[in-house]
């Protein structure tokens, strides 16, 4: 089995190299057939990678102690579907999903631009390619899932027993999703820029790709946020870890370019810009992956020290050296056609929202690597942790809120002074009520009553453009209300999807906001019976509990929880011992949209008392719908509006004129 | 037999690879120079959609609306035109043999 496995990563490396060769070749002398069989190299990269990972699954599934990376990530009393789900688990499996997920993307961007650009796919077969050689090379010769022993032992190792989670199983997999979907508009850019094509259409053809990994991406990071929050064990979803800030800086830039690129479709502006932006993400996606995997920087989610990283920053330097020479190359053509009309308008607030989002990626840039930078220059790794990077990027986040709720009131274009303060009366008239609100019911901190009023204000104005876009139906159209509501969101799907994407941000704002700013902590030491208050809830410990779960030994608090006299019911904070020293906390958490009760087991004694960290972390739940209302915009946002041009050619007999 | 196996996978990978050698291409797709132009007029379309809106909704003054929708009108004319110019160099290309016979 292993062989087979083997043999088909050789097999692909061999033929990704192929369809680089041939798709170069077929282009230089115009010879389809050629560049058709590069393109077929390409589908059989993709069938022998999913030869390997059926290998592999079925190795993982099966227990197959021969192999090294099933002894290092399965156990016989491991739940069998984290058998399944540590495919991702390690380094070299992690690895053979990026390629797999390379590939699918491959496919499935040749079959789209294959049909509506056919010239661009020899270029893209050889970016398609050369990625998916890089990967496959180490997976071939550096970092194999199918190294084997001679000697299985009876029984494997298992997964780190923190990873044993479900927000852990699907977070690795959404995370991918998004940071390999950022090939697709590199791979799309740069093949324009090879094969001499780069006009807007080509730009605008990477934005529907960049929004599904965008999408992913945000995912990816809200899942990782829910596992950090309920597994970790410390009451926080963020750290400012370089492995999350990896994930971060290619999410900024992406969200900088899916704004400027609306520029650019409708004023042919900001093309350089915009290929700039696709490449940056790329390369920091890259980058991301060379944090977690080169050992540099310490962090909980990155895999054990390798000598990987000098391959990816390799890869990566070349990648970006070969990207940006194109771009050099083509420089004069990506000219804009256009000037901005007037500072006051809708394409003045993207180019402002773009400055900042650079901005604080480059902020997060700066904090992540500066350990690296500290340890080459002084010798010594000098970590700037949470507080630097809380200092930077909050008041730049506080900005984009701002733009946020400026950019619906503009016009595009040109927009009408009067226009502007009549859409913005009302959203500023709320957001100051809700601010004199807080201060008047005891808010004293600045941060938090600005943060708050900016999220009524962002919401007043999007709540003003939907009751726009309403009153325009109904006054054309006579619609009932809702009926109006869903159709105009319905035929406007990119703007009106667009709006419930930033509603899901507000959301995400305020719960990041109200947790972070809030939240209150107390650490006790009961004996059974005895109880603990906390804000509005009263803890009540009744005695601890031993018991074996999963391979460990489980200890477990039982808590009984009342607010006011209300009995909430009973609750468990538990701590799993492994015999690998491995320990993982289960938490007892109740969560409402208020806030959550989260309770941790600190400690215990001999003599049955335990300790326990209760917290009340306000408005955590509003971050997770935020992401359920995120998801919904999106899919409105994703799903393609009704072809406005017919496909077919147009009638000889005329052209187009307004009245038609 | 394993590697009977391996070989006869290698060869049904090369044999799929190599295929297009032997095989004519087909001709290249004529959506080939209209997209970028449909993507073009499409993306007029919806500036004039967002236009009217803002419009409608006070965001523009009637003076600065006629303008732009004026400028928007002309690029979509400019753009059918060479989508029209375009099926017709097609519709010609392909009546060319026929009328040689």
């Amino acid at each position: 089995m292993a062989d087979l496995g083997r043999f088909a990563l050789l097999a692909a490396l061999v033929l990704a190299l192929y369809a680089m060769a041939a798709s170069i070749l077929g282009a230089r002398r115009r010879r389809p057939e050629i560049a058709r069989s590069a393109t077929h190299a390409l589908i059989a990269v993709a069938s022998l990678e999913a030869i390997a990972a059926a290998v592999l699954w079925a190795a993982l599934a099966g227990r197959d102690y021969s192999f090294r990376y099933v002894v290092s990530h399965v156990r016989d009393a491991q739940p069998f579907i984290y058998n399944l789900t540590s495919f991702w688990g390690g380094m070299e499996g992690s690895l053979l999903l990026w390629a797999l997920i390379l590939s699918g993307y491959t496919l499935a961007a040749l079959r789209s631009i294959g049909r509506t650009r056919p010239p661009l796919v020899p270029a893209l077969t050889t970016v398609f390619g050369g990625i998916s050689a890089f990967f496959l090379f180490m997976l071939a010769f550096v970092t194999s899932p199918f190294t084997t022993s001679p000697f299985p032992p009876a029984d494997g190792r298992g997964m780190n027993p923190l990873l044993l989670n479900p927000w852990m199983a699907i977070h690795p997999p959404t995370l991918y999703l998004g940071f390999v979907g950022m090939t697709v508009p590199f791979a799309i850019v740069t093949a324009g820029l090879a094969a001499g094509s780069v006009d807007d259409a080509g730009v605008l053809l990477a934005r529907r790709w960049m929004l599904w990994a965008w999408y992913c991406l945000t995912m990816g990071l809200m899942f990782g946020a829910k596992w950090s929050y309920v597994v970790l064990g410390w009451g926080g979803y963020w750290a400012w870890d370089p492995v999350e800030n990896a994930a971060l800086m290619p999410w900024l830039v992406a969200t900088a370019f899916l704004h400027s690129v609306m520029i650019q479709e409708r004023r042919q502006m900001l093309t350089r810009w915009n290929v700039v932006l696709v490449i940056l993400a790329f390369g920091l996606s890259i980058f991301g992956t060379f944090l977690t995997r080169s050992g540099v920087l310490s962090s909980i989610h990155s895999f054990t020290e390798s000598s990987l990283g000098a391959f990816f920053l390799g890869f990566l330097a070349l990648a970006l050296l070969a990207a940006f020479a194109l771009a050099a190359w083509r420089w004069d053509e990506l000219r804009g056609r256009h000037e901005l009309d007037a500072a006051v308008s809708r394409e003045s607030a993207f180019v402002l929202n773009n400055v900042l989002f650079l901005a604080v990626a480059f902020s997060v840039f700066l904090g992540t690597v500066f350990p690296i930078v500290s340890a080459a220059l002084a010798g010594r790794a000098i970590n700037v942790g949470p507080p630097f990077f809380d200092h930077i990027v909050v008041p730049f986040a506080f900005g984009i809120l701002f733009l946020m709720g400026i950019g619906p009131a503009v016009a595009w274009r040109r927009a009408s002074p009067d226009g502007l303060r009549r859409s913005l009366q009302a959203p500023a008239a709320a957001a100051v009520v809700v601010g004199l609100a807080l201060l008047a019911g005891g808010m004293r901190a600045p941060g938090p009553v600005l943060a708050f009023a900016l999220c009524v204000f962002v919401a007043a104005t999007i709540a003003v453009e939907f009751a726009g876009g309403v009153r325009v139906r109904r006054a054309h159209r006579g619609e009932p209300p809702l009926r109006a509501l869903v159709a105009l969101v319905a035929h406007n799907r990119r703007r009106y999807g667009g709006y419930i994407v930033h509603l899901g941000i507000l959301l995400l704002f305020c719960g990041i906001t109200g947790s972070s700013v809030f939240a209150s902590q107390r650490v006790v030491t009961l004996a059974p019976g005895q109880a603990a208050t906390i804000e509005r809830y009263r803890v009540r410990f009744d005695g601890l509990l031993q018991s074996t779960r999963g391979g460990a030994l489980a200890i477990t608090a039982r808590l009984r929880v009342f607010e006011g006299a209300h009995d909430l019911g009973a609750f468990a904070a538990r701590r799993n011992l492994y015999l690998t020293g491995d320990v993982t906390t289960d938490v007892a958490l109740r969560s409402t949209p208020r806030d959550d009760l989260y309770v941790t087991l600190a400690g215990w004694t001999q003599t049955g008392r335990a300790t326990l960290r209760l917290l009340v972390n306000p408005l955590v739940s509003w971050m997770w719908a935020g992401g359920a209302l995120l998801t919904l915009g999106a899919v409105i946002a994703m799903i393609p509006e009704h072809r406005l041009v017919p496909r077919t050619a147009p009638a000889f007999r005329g052209a187009w004129s307004a009245g038609e | 037999m394993a590697e009977a196996g391996l070989v006869a996978l290698a060869c049904a990978a090369a044999v799929f690879v190599l295929s297009p050698l032997w095989r004519p291409a087909p001709p290249p797709a004529q959506d080939a120079e209209r997209e970028p132009l449909l993507a073009a007029h499409e993306a007029v379309y919806r500036a004039l959609r967002d236009l009217d809106l803002d419009h409608e909704t006070g965001k523009l003054t009637d003076g600065d609306y006629a303008a732009l929708r004026a400028g928007y009108q002309a690029e979509a004319v400019a753009v059918l035109r060479r989508l029209d110019a375009l099926a017709i160099s097609e519709r010609d290309a392909s009546a060319g043999p026929e009328g040689a016979n």
